[in-house]
């Protein structure tokens, strides 16, 4: 079934290809885009989420500390 | 109620010239639409519907984020929400406002502008009736959009683009029963269902909009 | 915020409710997500190339009806996560759940983009099969058109509004109040075809689906599908609740 993809009739799709292939590219060029901004807003977030963090903690054994 | 129609109506008239503005944007969207198409008769009769129902539009969706603006800025708008007055009955009011200073007067001038663009009479009839029964849908949906966007600063086009989806079932009906007419098949279970969207409009975009202007307010 | 409810003898029962707290929350996608996304992965994969490389039997479409493979799925994603949006916002609003409405606005951006392919991938079906494009008259089309727009809207309203706990209700409200004009659309643009009588162009008739060949990798990819929904929404909520800790902690240092 794979050795089809090398053979450019294949690729044709009897004539077609001009319309089959742009519709599962832009497809996945759609999906795969929105995953990547997911992603990355998630990273994103995550790191100011430990700098967030890192700095209550700062303040948290300032204050810790000022009270001995 | 009726002292808040009448003020709601006042303000609305003066507002921003009111209903002779509305009504001269309406004139010049459809003249616009006019310049923008070849002036071939057969062409110009079959868009004539449409341009009145843009314009109508248009025209309505202006003057929307107006609609509870000012109340919003000087807190009137809490005084009404706090008031005895159920707030979905100043939405009521509001929306029928702005309907009497912007789809009324299109309704009215709509068989003047049909003329001009040579629409057959019995299309330009049909037309009239199904502004007359559909615009106030306008007003009422648009209420809901203007509610939702009240705290966005220059939500104008936030507003434009979440409430234009929502008049898409009252154009699309009055073009095909504007069509229909032209065509001498019968309109009218376009324009029963215009009436319905109307009807239902007229039910749940008050308590739509009253939940929107209480999350605002509050 | 009650987590668990109470039975009858003042056990506490575990609910799903429990869930609407983050912290269980962000526990719970924490475990699931790790073996979910290489499934769904793995049956997207699986679903795309058997859409791709199968055999079809013999149909007056020929190749074409590969595009099915995309578009069908699509449309149904765009259709189903707008139902669930519009579920979840109702929760949202009655049960007060924040979880419920960051549901919501997750969602949304996965929605518009399976619309917005089912609609690109549509008007590639459409264009050999049809000669055109885009269609003004097809009742369908203009339906899934509205949709996207409503999605869009949506979207921009969340983005405009500063105050959380107002950007989730008003969002919601504007879910609940759209959804009735999403309805609207699909049998008002229909009332064309009573002017001219139209063949029904119907994408893909009954027939078709019988076929093994056929059906089997589309209920594969309608899987695939659904779970890529998935992993994209729960990693999509973990942000949001991350970015809501965030800002609180933000505010509390003043």
């Amino acid at each position: 079934m794979v050795a089809k993809l090398f053979t450019a009739s294949y690729w044709a799709m009897d004539g077609w290809g001009a319309y089959i292939w742009p519709a599962y590219g832009i497809t996945l060029a759609l999906l795969i885009g929105l995953t990547v901004r997911i992603l990355l807003r998630n990273q994103a977030v995550r790191r100011e989420l430990t700098q967030a963090e890192a700095r209550r903690a700062q303040i948290k054994t300032k204050q810790g500390e000022t009270k001995k | 109620m009726r002292a808040l129609f009448l003020r709601d109506l006042r303000l609305a008239l003066r507002l921003g010239g009111g209903a002779g503005l509305s009504l001269s944007f309406f004139f010049i969207v459809a003249a616009v639409i006019g310049f923008s198409v070849e002036p071939d008769p057969k062409l110009l009769a079959q868009v004539g519907p449409g341009a009145v129902l843009i314009a109508t539009a248009l025209a309505a969706l202006i003057s929307l984020d107006r609609l509870f603006q000012a109340d919003f800025e000087d807190g009137s708008l809490e005084q009404i929400a706090l008031g005895p007055a159920p707030l979905e009955a100043a939405v009521l009011s509001k929306a029928a406002a702005h309907w009497a200073t912007t789809g009324l007067p299109a309704t009215l001038c709509a068989p003047l502008l049909a003329q001009m663009f040579q629409v057959p009479d019995a299309a330009t009839l049909t037309l009239t009736l199904a502004l007359a029964v559909g615009a106030p849908a306008l007003s009422l949906t648009g209420a809901v959009g203007a509610a939702l966007t009240l705290g966005v600063r220059r939500g104008g086009l936030l507003l434009s683009v979440i409430v234009a989806p929502m008049f898409s079932p009252t154009l699309i009906l009055g073009a095909v029963a504007a069509r229909a007419a032209a065509l001498q098949l019968d309109p009218s279970s376009a324009l029963l269902l215009l009436a319905a969207i109307t009807i239902g409009a007229l039910a749940i975009a008050p308590f739509a909009a009253a939940a929107a202007l209480r999350i605002n307010v509050n | 915020m009650a987590q668990n409810s109470t039975a009858d003898d003042g056990s506490a029962r575990p609910s799903i409710w429990r869930f609407a707290n983050p912290h269980e929350f962000m526990r719970l996608t924490g475990r699931l997500l790790p073996w979910i996304t290489p499934l769904a992965i793995v049956t997207l994969v699986v679903g795309l190339l058997w859409a791709l490389l199968a055999e079809l039997p013999p149909h007056p479409q020929g190749e074409r009806v590969r595009i099915m493979f995309i578009h069908v799925p699509a449309a149904m994603m765009g259709i189903n996560i707008y139902a669930m949006m519009i579920v979840a916002s109702l929760i949202g609003l009655i049960r007060r759940h924040p979880v419920s409405h960051l549901a919501a606005k997750a969602a949304a951006p996965i929605g518009a983009v399976y619309m917005l392919a089912a609609l690109v991938s549509g008007a590639f079906w459409g264009a050999p099969t049809w000669g055109a494009w885009w269609d003004f008259g097809d009742a369908r089309l203009m339906a899934a058109l509205i949709l996207f727009f409503f999605y869009l809207g949506y979207i921009a309203l969340w983005n405009a509004i500063e105050d959380p706990t107002s950007a989730s209700e008003l969002a919601a409200v504007l879910c609940l109040f759209g959804s009735i004009f999403a309805f609207l659309a699909r049998y008002v643009s229909a009332f064309w075809n009573t002017l001219h009588q139209k063949t029904s162009l119907s994408a893909i008739d009954g027939k078709e689906l019988v076929d093994d060949a056929i059906f089997v990798p589309l209920m594969v990819l309608f899987v695939a599908n659904y779970l890529v929904f998935f992993v994209l929404l729960m990693i999509s909520m973990r942000t949001e609740i991350r970015a809501r800790r965030v800002q609180a902690l933000r505010v509390a240092e003043g």
